[in-house]
């Protein structure tokens, strides 16, 4: 083990026995464990990585992949049944300190209590009482009896403590999924003044935006084993390719639904668009097409959501430019084809929306029946981070219509656009911080309007 | 294992003090509720055994025969009280056990600590009641604290199994109660078992806790002290439960954590 390692996972599994009937254990007992009752869950398969000092690890994986389960192992709660681990240092971990805390005893006597617990000497704490007091900012409340706070205030409590206590690997789960903005983003300002204090942390989470931004180093777990190891970028990717492979949901976009998705039959397209860049056809295979992208009149045959390199993309870096490539079949004879893409936040708030009539497109001036219309559309996200849905429209216009579009009033205009196809919810991209950004935001609010600015101070002679 | 309690001597140490606390100064009769259930009982039985049912029971008419009940069957309580409580401590524990590394028998030694608190009540309570019965107190009295703690022990010892197979088998936090309330007619507490014949007494004191129980009574009432076979009982059926538990309590240690 070098030096800076602090924790070594080697070929870790975990097998639970599960007994149908109580009475099972007891015929294994007297037959002493020739004949088996019980059936063998494995929770972990064969886990191995490190932990280096000041490091910052995630796991993410969906619900029941293991996560609790290698936590607990590395806590020392349970014992792996085979493989092994070794940790350099303190362990500390927020799994175990909820689980200890009194309702009866106030706020500053848990701590006082969890501290022996955990083996820190007597009066350790005390000391370190006024910093963990202002850090939880529980006020009054802090003298009171646990039984009075809220869940979120236990968590406040327990991660302050825990905050200042020193340990040389620091085990968080999913704890900073709660709590208000404020409080979280003072959470993860410590821990990384934590992580310049070479404490090494490991943090279990659904967040992929936390993973994102902070974690150099993330696990992706999919039934007990690993099924990626490396960049948060990545691990991402493989986290919603095992969420949709599973018919999960993405918790964060109400509107996404993976059930409204279909991987309709994917149409061969042998022709490509000579104007602009295409990807290449493999990509759009799989991809999953929004279920009510067909309506009598046209018909969403292909989606793909890309980075500047053309790599298939649902996450983004803020600022980033996000290319939508789409491909629209008629179902009837229409006038000029009008398409574009309304982007809304989660909680259904319109952000921005452009069609090609706004981009100023030169347009077809008709669409067919069984013509495809090949669209590629740009969009740089200046947003805050978070999850976008995005629709997709189309329109049509009368050619006439069109020619005078000049001369038509705002009004007028939106009158003549024929909705063709509107596809509600045809996605969810999510906007990251970019990776270790440790500066200041990039902007505050959702959008990054561009503009600048002019500073000087003047004096009064 | 013993290792283990001293290792977390400070949070058994706070924790009983906090159970005191909160389980006794929280209502509004305090300790009075400690002392309600035992001597309801001892009031129960003195009627029933030496007024109701004139049945020879060996100890005694009325008062004395009070003595004779309490000096048997306040130990007995604690005793049970240290069984019941102590073989639900994991499982009324587990939102502990289940994230902390605080080792089982740190929290059935918590509970043996308060079943000594309400045996020092008990023996505290022992004192005028024999003074009421005229019995003479002699320093042999003193030997009655050094008898709790070996009954405990005992009680500790035989805690720690049934706790870590109860999580294993539900099924014993049902059958426990019924085996505490059926095992204080297999001893001599609430009668006598002196003109008892022999075979049946020497069966008798093959019970675990017979010569601890008997020995509340040799230095209380008989004013003297246990046998040397009876020290020797004792001490073997400490040894071998705490031996018992140790091995139960390693065997099974991996396996209750996992149904937790």
């Amino acid at each position: 083990m070098t030096n800076d390692v602090v924790l070594k996972v080697e070929n870790l599994s975990k097998v639970f026995k599960i007994y149908p009937n109580t009475t099972g254990r007891i015929k294994e007992w007297l037959t002493f464990g020739k004949r088996a009752y019980h059936k063998n869950f494995q929770s972990l398969k064969d886990v191995s990585f490190e932990v280096r000092k000041g490091g910052f690890l995630g796991i993410i994986g969906p619900n029941g992949a293991g996560k609790s389960t290698l936590l607990k192992i590395i806590t020392g709660v349970l014992e792996p049944t085979s493989g092994s681990y070794q940790t350099t240092g303190k362990v500390l971990s927020l799994l175990e300190l909820s689980g200890g805390m009194d309702d009866d005893l106030s706020g500053r006597e848990n701590i006082v209590r969890s501290a022996q617990l955990l083996g820190f000497p007597d009066g350790y704490v005390e000391e370190k009482m006024e910093q963990i007091s202002e850090f939880a900012e529980l006020e009054e409340f802090f003298d009171q009896p646990l039984g009075l706070y809220s869940s979120g205030m236990r968590i406040r409590l327990a991660f302050s403590m825990f905050a200042f206590l020193e340990c040389d690997i620091l085990i968080l789960d999913e704890v900073l999924a709660v709590g208000d903005i404020f409080f979280r983003q003072k959470c993860y300002a410590r821990l990384e003044e934590l992580i310049k204090q070479n404490t090494a942390i490991i943090l279990v989470t659904h967040s992929t935006g936390t993973v994102s931004q902070y974690c150099d180093d993330v696990i992706v777990l999919q039934n007990g084993a690993v099924s990626y190891h490396g960049s948060a970028d990545l691990a991402i990717q493989k986290y919603f390719e095992i969420k949709k492979d599973k018919g999960i949901k993405v918790k964060a976009s109400i509107a996404y639904m993976e059930e409204d998705y279909v991987s309709s039959k994917h149409i061969e397209l042998n022709l490509a668009p000579a104007q602009f860049e295409w990807p290449a056809e493999s990509l759009f295979e799989e991809s999953a097409l929004p279920q009510k992208s067909e309506n009598d009149q046209a018909k969403l045959i292909h989606l793909l959501v890309c980075n500047t390199e053309n790599n298939p993309r649902l996450v983004f870096n803020q600022g980033e430019t996000a290319r939508f490539y789409f491909v629209y079949q008629a179902k009837e004879n229409m006038g000029v084809p009008i398409a574009g893409i309304n982007l809304l936040t989660g909680k259904n708030l319109f952000i921005h929306g452009k069609n090609s009539l706004q981009l100023g497109l030169d347009h077809p001036l008709r669409f067919q029946e069984k013509e495809f219309m090949y669209c590629r559309q740009l969009m740089k996200l200046d947003l805050a981070p978070g999850n976008y849905i995005f629709n997709l429209n189309l329109f049509a216009m009368s050619p006439l219509d069109f020619a005078q579009k000049e001369k038509l009033s705002i009004t007028d205009i939106r009158e003549k656009l024929i909705p063709v196809i509107s596809i509600k919810s045809a996605g969810v991209i999510q906007v990251v911080r970019p990776l270790r950004n440790h500066g200041v935001d990039l902007h505050g609010g959702l959008c990054n309007l561009d503009g600048e600015m002019q500073m000087q101070i003047v004096g009064v002679s | 294992m013993l290792k283990n309690i001293y290792l977390y001597r400070r949070y058994v140490l706070a924790s009983f003090w906090t159970d005191l606390r909160y389980r006794y100064a929280g209502t509004a009769l305090g300790f009075f509720w400690v002392i309600l259930n035992p001597v309801l009982e001892v009031i129960i039985y003195a009627v029933v055994f030496s007024q109701l049912v004139s049945v020879r029971s060996g100890g005694g008419e009325g008062i004395s025969y009070t003595l004779f009940l309490t000096s048997g069957l306040f130990p007995y309580l604690a005793f049970s009280q240290m069984i019941s409580r102590g073989s639900s401590a994991i499982k009324s524990n587990a939102l502990y056990m289940r994230r902390s590394l605080v080792p089982a028998e740190v929290f059935v030694f918590k509970e043996a600590l308060l079943s000594g608190f309400s045996f020092l009540i008990y023996l505290i309570l022992l004192l005028p009641i024999s003074l009421i019965a005229g019995n003479p107190l002699t320093w042999r009295i003193l030997l009655m604290p050094v008898s709790a703690v070996f009954l405990l022990l005992l009680g500790f010892g035989m805690a720690i199994p049934l706790a870590n197979l109860r999580i294993l088998f539900p099924d014993l936090g049902e059958v426990i109660p019924v085996i505490l309330q059926l095992w204080r007619w297999t001893l001599p507490i609430m009668f006598s078992d002196d003109n008892f014949p022999d075979w049946l007494r020497r069966l008798m004191s093959l019970n675990p806790p017979y010569y601890f129980i008997r020995s509340f009574r040799d230095v209380l009432i008989e004013h003297r002290l246990p046998s040397f076979e009876a020290w020797l009982s004792i001490g073997f059926w400490i040894v071998c439960f705490l031996i018992i538990s140790q091995m139960i309590s390693r065997q099974l240690r991996n396996e209750v954590k996992d149904l937790l």
